[in-house]
């Protein structure tokens, strides 16, 4: 069955998000947008090619008709705004277990690295010996000071931070308490814990 | 509107000759200037659109830097301010408005100005801005008529803001590129501008709704010279590129493509995405001037001393006049 989205009247960028939505809701198959403006119809053919799908287009009087088709088994690629609900949970100042000098090194590379990657979490929730990492005399301080910078939430487990008497040494990110905590981690698209 | 529309309309539009007008509508700069006596001439600008991030107060630090921003690309300092309003009362809580103004003054007391008043209308659509004057010594002008062969130009903030905010209304830009791209369009270019003129700059203008490319274009004619761009050496908001790709392109990008279809050419390698970023229509864009090759060390460094990160994007030459030409690297 061939689905239909009629964009016409639409401003942009609207045409393309329902473009996006009606592929990822239809699996395979076929779909037909159409617009009404050249403007609407090259923004939704840049998309489907972003997909690694094909487009093609039919002038009908004024209107333009984006013939997309989606095979089985093809994956949608990520789009950008979604890699953003990410949370990820770093409950210890250390890096793995075992040696505690090596668990303090591979946080910092690991930090470090974080920091300057391409794609990065909506947000960072340290708990237990984690909040360390956010507190004055913390060899990652600029990591996550970058990080935030780079629009990453950092916060810090209240309970925690009282627990290690740092309340006042935070240096980087908010304090948060266990309700943010649970719905952080309810509302993330995927979570990471260490 | 579209560049290609204006210039239509504004041909059957009396135009007013003056001998104190020194910069009028016919070389299409950022802002009229109108000499007062030898000392002083007046500099006078207005610009306003619609809400294009979520947060009232942002939004009005974001259109008060942007309309200010023509009084800075003139080489003048803004003196008073008043406020163009538009807003559905009855529909939205008032607060809002109240968050714009004081985003809008806050940026208005920053620049070291004062607003003076407003008008209001009542509309569906929001929509804010300011209308701003300002003051120039005539000697110290800068306008977009003066680049000459030889110099090289100097860009202060990032291209892709429209690109973005196209993003941002389809809820698909990401964090870095929101939190980037708003903090600096809410910058005033007020610190680009102290520098381009302690360095004696004589030709610049602002880069924002005909794009990196129009406003160039604009400067070229202008300057009957023409202006080459060296692609990779151009600042980009981050993920600004992926999103253009991904056919997040405002229709003002595509408006000044068609306008600029005969002026500009592009070396064959530099591919669509690439060119929508160029053409992308800029909010409160940074500042495009030129200085002497040679000099553009040290005006890179007193810029990074003032907090502005800019870089070197191209150069004047003397042929073809008129035109822009984009290239992928420098070449020596």
């Amino acid at each position: 069955m061939e689905r239909i989205v009629d964009a016409r009247g639409l401003a942009c960028p609207q045409p393309l998000l329902s473009t996006k939505r009606a592929l990822e809701e239809m699996g395979e198959g076929s779909l037909i947008t159409i617009v009404d403006n050249e403007t609407a119809r090259d923004n939704v053919v840049k998309f489907v090619q972003s997909q690694g799908l094909r487009a093609e287009v039919e002038q009908k009087g004024s209107d333009y008709y984006i013939h997309i088709r989606r095979s089985e088994g093809t994956e949608l690629r990520r789009a950008i705004g979604s890699m953003s609900e990410e949370v990820m949970v770093i409950s210890s100042a250390l890096l793995g277990s075992g040696d505690e000098e090596l668990g303090r090194v591979l946080m910092q590379s690991f930090l470090g690295t974080l920091a300057q990657a391409e794609s990065l979490p909506k947000k960072i929730l340290l708990i237990n010996s984690g909040v360390k990492l956010a507190c004055e005399g913390s060899p990652v301080l600029d990591s996550l000071m970058t990080l935030e910078q780079r629009g990453v939430e950092i916060a810090a487990c209240g309970t925690c931070l009282d627990y290690y008497n740092l309340l006042e040494r935070l240096r980087v990110g908010s304090i948060t308490n266990m309700y943010s905590v649970v719905s952080a981690l309810a509302e993330a698209e995927k979570v990471i814990n260490f | 509107m579209g560049p290609g529309t204006l210039a239509k309309i504004l041909e059957q539009v009396p135009q007013m000759p003056s001998d104190r007008l020194l910069v009028g509508p016919e070389t299409s700069d950022d802002a009229g200037v109108y000499l007062l006596d030898q000392e002083r001439a007046l500099i006078q600008t207005i610009d306003f659109f619609t809400p294009i991030v979520d947060d009232p107060y942002l939004f009005g630090q974001i259109a008060a830097a942007n309309a200010l921003s023509d009084v800075y690309a003139m080489g003048g300092m803004p003196l008073t301010a008043m406020n163009v309003v538009c807003f559905p009362s009855r529909k939205l809580d008032l607060g809002i408005l109240r968050e714009i103004l004081r985003g809008g003054a806050d940026k208005v007391l920053e620049a070291g100005a004062v607003v003076v008043g407003g008008h209001t209308v009542e509309d569906p659509e929001p929509k804010y801005g300011l209308a701003v004057t300002g003051i120039v010594h005539p000697d110290k002008l800068m306008t977009n008529a003066r680049a000459q062969p030889g110099e090289v130009l100097i860009l202060t903030k990032p291209l892709g803001s429209g690109i973005i905010s196209t993003a941002i209304k389809a809820g698909m830009a990401g964090p870095e590129a929101v939190q980037t791209a708003t903090a600096a369009m809410a910058a005033l270019n007020r610190a680009a501008a102290e520098v381009a003129l302690k360095l004696g700059v004589r030709s610049c203008t602002d880069v924002t709704g005909f794009g990196l490319l129009g406003h160039a274009a604009e400067m070229a004619l202008a300057s009957g010279a023409g202006l080459r761009f060296w692609l990779e050496a151009i600042p980009v908001y981050p993920q600004a590129l992926e999103l253009a790709a991904m056919g997040l392109v405002p229709g003002g990008a595509y408006a000044n493509r068609s306008f600029l279809a005969d002026r500009v050419s592009f070396a064959g390698d530099v591919n669509e995405a690439e060119q929508d970023l160029l053409f992308d229509p800029q909010t409160s864009g940074g500042l495009l001037f030129t200085v002497p090759a040679g000099r553009e060390e040290e005006c890179l460094n007193r810029l990074r001393e003032r907090g502005v990160l800019a870089a070197v994007v191209g150069e004047v030459v003397a042929e073809p006049a008129g035109r822009i030409e984009v290239v992928r690297v420098r070449r020596s």
